[in-house]
């Protein structure tokens, strides 16, 4: 938090105030899934989903905690990087998820299940359990499509991948929500595939989010160039600094790195400019976005030996 | 949204037809008049007398004729499973029967508690067939079945 500006401490606090609601959403969401579910593989699909979705929001609360611990001796460089750990831990389970879902509706449609829904008695009159699925479904529905799209554009202003992919989780929720109704209201019509197609289909949109997550988050952890908030292509504000210090720092090699949110430049073969400037000089954009560059460290020509 | 909306309105007009099997039984019953029923062997006197007012009101709602099958549960189970039978009566399952999944129980008829646990009385139906099993299972239930 600590190269944070202060500007953007406050939607900070209104991130973590949001997860704390969404996780409490959440679980509001899993009782009422889980009462609802019955034999219903699309059901079955989103609800495991919606208990898995509790991990971003948790992982993204603990590792802005972690952010703000003070170096020690042990950890001499802070903790800055907890949220590219947090991020590939995020991604791991939506990649996880999507092969789950996708591997149950699978073995699902091969063993041809026929989904029994049957009747219930509500205060003494008949009704179908599928509509009280898809009333679930729909509260399944409602609620991560307002979180999801409160969280986008605070994601995006602390270019914060944790929060980004949990909104794209929370997408990946109101989807499969929807298929779950198409699935539910394809068993009504007769369709006994209909439900397992449905789960299987969104399945995979979940698992093709979860790998192009997973690939950015490895790269930011094998310090590749800081990679796009919304899949594996570099950031485009990393590429406009990189030009930037290409015209600024001629002959020189630029190699930039991101850790957590910020980034971080080394620029080999040049001497550091003296006096010392604010490395935000260098920013080519927005100048409310220079917070985005939090560190030039420079390895002069003359000392090979200290090139890592 | 809005066209999901509009959907389930659409849907939901259209609802007096939902749920349909997806194998027809129901449709096929009421068609030909005709159902398939398993009665399997070893039923309790109670639970022959149940199965017996079970069929009677289940003719009476689909105007259709029993024809019966006699034998082991097992053998039926699978009959059932394959679509040559439409229900088995008389059929005694213990509460935690791995069955459970592979047909459709209807609610217990009658139970009686056994020196190894409860077993219970349940009208048998194929998976997936609700419309069928909606059917079946509110008769059971105007039968006392819990």
């Amino acid at each position: 938090m600590s190269e944070l500006p202060d500007k953007l401490i406050p939607v900070m606090r209104r991130a973590e105030r949001l997860e704390w609601w969404s996780i409490g959403w959440t679980i509001s969401v899993i009782a009422v899934m889980g009462l609802a579910m019955g034999s219903s593989q699309a059901m079955k699909t989103a609800w495991i989903e919606d208990c898995l979705s509790l991990i971003p929001p948790i992982v993204f609360l603990v590792s802005v905690r972690i952010e703000r611990w003070k170096p020690t001796s042990r950890f001499p460089s802070g903790f800055e990087r907890a949220p590219s750990l947090a991020f590939a831990i995020a991604a791991a389970a939506l990649a996880a998820l999507g092969a789950t879902l996708l591997i149950n509706s699978a073995s699902s449609l091969l063993a041809q299940e026929h989904a029994t829904i049957a009747a219930i008695d509500v205060f003494g009159r008949e009704i179908w359990l599928g509509w009280v699925m898809i009333a679930a479904q729909v509260y399944s529905i409602l609620v991560p499509l307002v979180l999801g799209r409160l969280k986008l554009p605070l994601a995006r202003k602390l270019s914060d991948k944790t929060l980004f992919t949990d909104a794209q989780t929370q997408k990946a929720n109101w989807l499969t929500g929807i298929a779950g109704i198409g699935g539910i209201i394809g068993i009504g019509l007769g369709y006994w595939w209909a439900d397992a197609l449905a789960a299987g289909l969104i399945a995979l949109d979940i698992l093709n989010d979860g790998v192009r997550a997973l690939r950015a988050a490895t790269a930011e952890l094998v310090d590749g160039a800081p990679r796009a908030l919304d899949g594996p292509d570099v950031a485009e504000d990393a590429s406009k600094l990189h030009q930037a210090l290409d015209a600024r720092f001629p002959g020189c090699e630029v190699r930039l790195r991101e850790t957590g949110r910020v980034i971080r430049a080394q620029i080999v073969g040049a001497s550091p400019p003296t006096p010392i400037v604010d490395p935000q000089v260098y920013w080519p954009g927005d100048p409310e976005r220079a917070w985005r560059i939090g560190h030039i460290s420079f390895i002069v020509p003359s000392s090979p030996d200290k090139e890592g | 949204m809005r066209t999901l909306t509009l959907f389930l309105v659409a849907l939901l007009c259209g609802c007096d037809n939902i749920p349909r099997d997806p194998e027809n039984t129901l449709e096929r019953i009421r068609h030909d008049h005709v159902m398939h029923v398993g009665l399997a062997n070893g039923a309790t006197p109670q639970g022959t007398r149940l199965a017996g007012d079970l069929i009677a009101a289940l003719t009476k709602d689909t105007q259709a004729k029993p024809t019966f099958s006699h034998g082991s549960l097992e053998p039926l189970l699978l009959d059932l499973e394959a679509g040559k039978l439409d229900l088995i009566v008389g059929a005694r399952f213990a509460d935690d029967t791995p069955w459970k999944t592979r047909v459709t129980l209807g609610p217990a008829l009658s139970s009686e508690d056994g020196a190894v646990g409860r077993i219970n009385d349940h009208a048998v139906t194929r998976n997936g067939e609700n419309a069928w099993i909606m059917l079946v299972q509110r008769k059971a239930k105007a039968l006392g079945a819990q």
